[in-house]
């Protein structure tokens, strides 16, 4: 296994050993430089030019590269898609239930009509395709058709010439129900005789059970009947809302030839142009969508910005004009997706000496009114339940059930996060039982190459989680940092200190229950001067995307980076991409640019051949090159294309090779709990990732910041109550994110890079698994300080106060 | 009703209804740096100076800021053609403290406030000056630090 | 979106006030941080605002025989940094520094803080230690109303229609008095208060004698003082005894409620530890630091 440990500066220095060790794997293993690559190959052929390319490549790969798209966000010109208008746009409005579950029994528009400005309605009635919000399942109405299922549900829609006319004039709609007796609670929903809410066509086996999967590996009897401790909880966690900053929005641009442009804040473009082909009845060619600079997405704009632009889209078709749709903070919190609600409850067994010999898990997530992603999101919390641990025993049952509230959706760790919860605090419960420290029950028990998941996946090589847990002990010193903890808590009166740790794995991609989603395209075309134009189909969403995939291209062609330009990303310039999600983008778009380059450069190296210039000549006279090119009439573009490494799944069983490959993390949180009132703060923070070769350190440590504030704001104050179907917060005062007095006052993020050779120059995944690590390690120090089992979120001051008299 | 404002130095003369608030007239005008994010005063990515002070763009009815001055985030650089970024932007831009962008405005406008009144600011100031301002995906680290360094950058220059 | 309402820009206060004698549906704007998001969310639907924020009678902090006088219309960023409240109100001085966040205390007022009548308005407990009074004016009168009868209901005051809150006097404090401020939130800045605390102790000569005044927001309908509690406290030496038995009778004298920031139960619970705790680091002279209180100069 190669590893690097580099340090945390951006200056990028690695550790470990004398060259950069990823170079050590750009042999035969790399997908990447697999075959003939023009430039590893006469980078071998001279020892002098290795070592300078060896420089550059370390130079541009793992660098702190200045983001290109930053200059614009700076100066506030980065155009967002509420910052565009076109000529003639008008201004949509969306009027939606106030009902939890009711058919609808009249619909009166006349006074909308006759308000001034007002120029067009679009009910059910008017749509020319299917009203369907295609997501998975075709379950969800674009418009309500007779029946709400869910307050906020969009029943009609209407344009104006200004906003102000038409919120005005959304006021005076006047929509008569009869109430059908509704469904909140998943648990109840599944009783016989309950409220159904799911539409029949989508549910397993009986009503309202949208979907059901399971894992049966080894005998869960005979893993108990081996264990000396087993400890068995319940665990609850409630809704998180992106809160991205920039809401959802789109607007919808008729053009020639019934053709319909789309422009939008959102993650999956290929998405959106299938849902508003769909509801307009168009052929895919005739609808382009545009992503427009986004401003935060977190999964939140991966299902939503279907909806949105399908029915900007509508109204659009109708009035024949371009449309704008922006959703104010109050309705985006009201109807967007959310984290799905869940009850899960665990029975783990572990032998004396801390092996973990049986782990069984039953759980349900409240998945709303329609299915949107709520499958797959379910799969990977079954997929994800055991934790990166080796257990011969695993029984796992999930279920996610319609309710009479709104749909959830994908939110950073898509399902994990609420089993994550549940499997380090079991492992906790388990140690404490068996006197064993908590770092170390993780240490037994963490999953080395050749070991097998749940699902009985034997585990390559890119596989670091047990480097992620010693390295994360090493540098809060564990041992030391108890002893410090345990004398802070002899001696204060009102405070108490506590250390958590938090283990996690996370498969990159979207696995084997969607194999044919992980693809990506990549356009290259080589300019008459010499620069190069780039266009590829996953999305900037603030991650970073663009400036990895810049770097990427950059490294891959061997041409400096201010060179190249990444495309607006336009779902006509390559094909379907996959969605940006499942922490996939660096990888799948990373290696289409690859695969794009080592084309481009055989063109290249030919044409130079024939100029007399060098191999190492042509990035400086590549500007000749691309003159050839143009004078030759020789085809200056290229597309390439990448297709996830081979998955399965066996949904009889639940066995398989669930993902190509994982990434690791170890987070170590120290708290500080006020015993009078029950506040929390996190004084300090570890966070130790595997997510392979990190490609852009400063974006990348950036990604973890941000994700450790997520995962407190998760753990700590995040809440949203549901009462009838209706949610208990309206905006940004009662939806209570982290500032910028929450966050740990200190954090220390650094790595361990275990290569997946196959992946973009040894990259996996980063993006969501900051987030599944912190609110875990959050939660278990608090449990850690007040000495007390948690066993839901968020831990707000009342609970942990409740909890402390209970301790 | 006619206001005056002068925005980013220019003086203008516009009409502006009882309750249009200063976000949807900056934006209306063509300042759309200004951010709509919460419209509750929670956010902070509307943020504006009137006159030189920090304030929620959504809070504040147009015509109260009748006969002030406004800064913008597009009156932060230099106004001729290098546009050159204010030290708080170039530190943002160099040093991780942008990702989305959505907030960016909003927070560097509350930091060059900060920093015109406290030009040496403690970790802890730092924080306390964008403790209104709402960033989604930063975790804000990398914000604290760029204005550290803008801070530094800025005091040196005033040395000169 | 605002609705659409008329708005009101009087230059002189007699002139505001003017206009407030004219109709009794105007609805006085001062920082405009509350009432605009009431305005949006179409919780309040006024026809006509006035805009007094910008009021010079309304500005200013002054001492004026024996009282400290603040203008209705100063900011709270204003009296963060105002070296009187320093001396004669630091502990409404404390609470300036958890109000809200830096952006809302360049606009929200002190007069608005109070004319709103929330009973989380942080600014209340301080000031009801402080003995503070209201001052209102009409067109022809002034009369001034203890605050602790000023706000009488959830968004309720005995502020007549045609009145304007116009200033804040508090008598200034004997020597040897020291007060304290606790704000408890569901997060470190930016945050609705789940339960706010002001204490103010004053000493006479010998360590023996003591008075108390103890108040508390977000717990009841509106800010309260804690009569019983501190009655059992004045006049006596502040033993472990007494201080414990007052903070459990702070806590059983309060008709605490429930709502979506934490139950009636949780807030009695921490009333009683809270009142021990700041009572007792008081009476030793102890100084606690709290993690949401800002530090450095900045508003």
């Amino acid at each position: 296994m190669l590893y690097s440990l580099s340090s945390n500066r951006a200056g990028n220095v690695s550790l470990g050993v004398g060259i950069p060790p990823y170079i050590a794997s750009w042999g035969g293993e790399s997908l990447a430089y697999s075959e003939g690559d023009p430039y590893t190959q006469h980078g071998r052929s001279s020892v002098g030019v290795n070592r300078q390319q060896n420089r550059e490549r370390e130079a541009i790969i793992g660098a702190s590269i200045v983001r290109p798209d930053a200059a614009d966000k700076v100066r506030g010109e980065a155009k967002f898609v509420d910052d565009l208008s076109f000529a003639g746009m008008l201004y949509a409005k969306v009027i939606r239930s106030t009902v939890p579950h009711a058919r609808i029994t009249n619909l009166d528009f006349s006074r909308v009509c006759k308000h001034a400005g007002v120029v067009c309605i679009v009910t059910a009635d008017d749509v020319p395709g299917e009203n369907i919000v295609h997501v998975i399942y075709d379950d969800q109405p674009a418009l309500a058709d007779g029946i709400v299922r869910y307050i906020g549900e969009p029943i009609a829609l209407l344009a104006a010439e200004d906003r102000r006319s038409a919120e005005r004039a959304a006021r005076l709609a006047i929509i008569d129900y009869k109430e059908i007796e509704a469904v909140f609670d998943p648990v109840a929903a599944l009783k016989p005789g309950a409220p159904v809410v799911a539409v029949p066509k989508v549910v397993e086996q009986r009503p309202n059970l949208f979907n059901a999967m399971h894992i049966r590996k080894g005998d869960i009897e005979q893993g108990f009947a081996e264990a000396d401790i087993i400890v068995e909880e319940t665990y609850h966690t409630g809704y998180q809302e992106h809160a991205y900053l920039e809401t959802q929005g789109a607007i919808a641009v008729p053009e020639e030839n019934g053709a319909m442009v789309i422009y939008g804040t959102m993650q999956c473009p290929f998405y959106v142009q299938a849902a508003v082909a769909k509801v307009l009845d168009l052929p895919l060619s005739k609808v382009r969508v545009v992503q427009t600079t986004t401003g935060g997405a977190f999964g939140g704009k991966e299902d939503i910005p279907s909806v949105t632009s399908s029915l900007a889209a509508l109204l659009a078709w109708k009035s024949r004009r371009p449309v704008k749709l922006i959703l104010s903070r109050e309705e985006d919190i009201l109807t967007s997706s959310k984290r799905h609600p869940s009850i899960v409850h665990y029975k783990s067994g572990a032998r004396s000496d801390g092996t973990l010999t049986a782990v069984e898990v039953d759980l349900v997530y409240n998945a709303g009114a329609y299915q949107t992603l709520s499958s797959a999101v379910l799969w990977r919390g079954v997929i994800h339940a055991t934790g990166p641990y080796r257990i011969p025993h695993v029984k796992i049952d999930g279920r996610s059930v319609a309710t009479n509230t709104v749909p959830c959706g994908a939110f950073r760790g898509f399902g994990s996060p609420q089993v994550i919860f549940a499997h380090e605090s079991q492992l906790d419960r388990l140690a404490d039982g068996l006197g064993i420290d908590r770092l170390e029950i993780r240490r037994i028990n963490a999953l080395k190459t050749g070991d097998r998941t749940a699902t009985n996946q034997r585990l390559g090589k890119s596989t670091g989680v047990m480097e992620t847990i010693k390295e994360a002990g090493k540098r809060i010193r564990w041992k030391d940092r108890l002893k410090s903890v345990n004398t802070f808590n002899e001696k204060s009166v009102y405070h108490r200190r506590g250390l958590g740790i938090s283990t996690v794995m996370y498969g990159v991609g979207l696995g084997g229950k969607a194999p044919f989603l992980d693809k990506a395209g990549a356009y290259m075309k080589l300019e008459a001067d010499g620069s190069l134009t780039i266009a590829v189909g996953n999305v900037e969403m603030g991650q970073g995307f663009t400036t990895v995939v810049t770097q990427i291209a950059s490294e891959a062609m061997q041409i400096p980076m201010n060179r190249i330009h990444i495309a607006p990303i336009d779902s006509s310039r390559v094909p379907d991409s996959g969605p940006t999600v499942a922490s996939r983008g660096t990888t799948m778009s990373g290696l289409a640019v690859i695969n794009a380059a080592k084309k481009l450069r055989k063109r290249i190296a030919k044409v130079a051949g024939s100029l007399d210039i060098t191999e190492e000549e042509i990035s400086a006279r590549l500007n000749e090159i691309a003159q050839a090119f143009w004078m030759r009439n020789l085809d200056p573009a290229v597309e390439g294309w990448a297709a996830g490494a081979p998955v399965s799944w066996n949904p009889e069983t639940g066995l398989g090779d669930a993902y190509f490959v994982y990434s690791y993390a170890t987070h170590i949180a120290e708290v500080d709990v006020d015993v009078t009132t029950g506040e929390v703060s996190v004084e300090d923070f570890v966070a130790i990732h595997d997510s392979g070769k990190i490609i852009n350190r400063q974006l990348a440590t950036g990604q973890i910041e941000g994700g450790i504030a997520q995962g407190l704001g998760f753990a700590l104050m995040e809440e949203i109550k549901e009462r009838n179907g209706e949610l208990s917060v309206k905006g940004l005062t009662t939806y209570r994110i982290p500032t910028v007095r929450d966050v740990p006052s200190h954090a220390h993020v650094d790595f361990v890079e275990a290569l997946y050779l196959k992946g973009p120059y040894g990259a996996k995944g980063l993006g969501e698994v900051p987030l599944m690590a912190a609110h875990a390690a959050i939660s278990r120090a608090v449990a850690h300080a007040i000495n007390t089992t948690i066993t839901s979120y968020p831990l707000s001051p009342e609970q942990v106060k409740r909890n402390v008299a209970l301790s | 009703m006619k206001i005056e404002l002068i925005v980013n130095g220019k003086q203008q003369e516009l009409d502006s209804a009882p309750g249009e608030t200063l976000l949807h007239l900056l934006r209306r005008i063509g300042y759309k740096g200004v951010k709509k994010g919460c419209e509750s005063g929670d956010c902070g990515a509307c943020a504006v100076l009137l006159d030189d002070r920090v304030v929620n763009s959504c809070l504040v009815l147009a015509a109260k800021a009748d006969g002030h001055r406004v800064t913008t985030v597009e009156g932060l650089a230099g106004q001729d053609k290098t546009g050159e970024l204010h030290p708080v932007q170039e530190a943002f831009l160099e040093h991780g403290a942008v990702q989305c962008g959505y907030c960016s405005p909003g927070m560097i406008i509350a930091a060059v406030d900060l920093l015109a009144h406290n030009p040496n600011p403690s970790d802890q100031e730092i924080k306390e000056g964008i403790s209104g301002n709402l960033c989604r995906c930063t975790g804000y680290v990398k914000q604290i630090e760029a204005i550290r360094i803008a801070a530094e950058k800025m005091r040196k220059s005033a040395d000169v | 979106m605002l609705p659409e309402f008329e708005l009101l820009m009087p230059r002189t206060l007699p002139e505001a006030l003017e206009m407030m004698n004219e109709s009794s549906r105007v609805i006085p704007l001062a920082g405009g941080t509350s009432l605009l998001v009431d305005l949006r969310g179409r919780i309040s639907r006024p026809q006509m605002l006035i805009n007094i924020g910008g009021l010079d009678e309304l500005r200013g902090v002054r001492v004026e025989e024996g009282y400290v006088v603040v203008g209705s219309a100063v900011t709270i960023a204003d009296l963060k940094h105002n070296v009187l409240i320093a001396k004669h109100g630091q502990v409404l001085q404390q609470a300036t520094r958890v109000f809200a966040n830096p952006l809302v205390r360049n606009r929200a007022t002190i007069g608005g803080n109070l004319a709103y009548g929330s009973p989380a308005a942080d600014a209340a407990p301080p000031l009801l230690v402080l003995d503070a009074e209201v001052e209102l004016t009409c067109k022809d009168a002034k009369r001034t109303v203890p605050l602790k009868e000023f706000i009488t209901g959830v968004r309720e005051t005995v502020r007549h229609p045609r009145e304007l809150v116009t200033a804040i006097r508090w008598p200034i404090l004997p020597e040897g008095s020291v007060g304290v401020f606790h704000k408890l939130g569901l997060r470190k800045a930016d945050a609705i208060s789940v339960l706010s605390i002001a204490v103010m102790l004053h000493r006479k000569n010998t360590e023996d004698y003591a008075q108390v005044r103890i108040a508390l927001g977000a717990v009841a309908p509106t800010p309260i003082r804690v009569t019983p509690a501190e009655e059992l406290l004045s006049g006596g030496p502040l033993t472990p005894e007494v201080i414990a038995r007052a903070a459990q009778l702070a806590s059983e004298s309060t008709h605490a409620i429930s709502d979506i920031r934490g139950s009636a139960a949780y807030r009695k619970r921490v009333i009683t530890a809270l009142v021990k705790r700041l009572l007792t680091n008081l009476a030793e002279g102890t100084k606690e630091k709290k993690h949401n209180e800002s530090e450095g100069y900045h508003s």
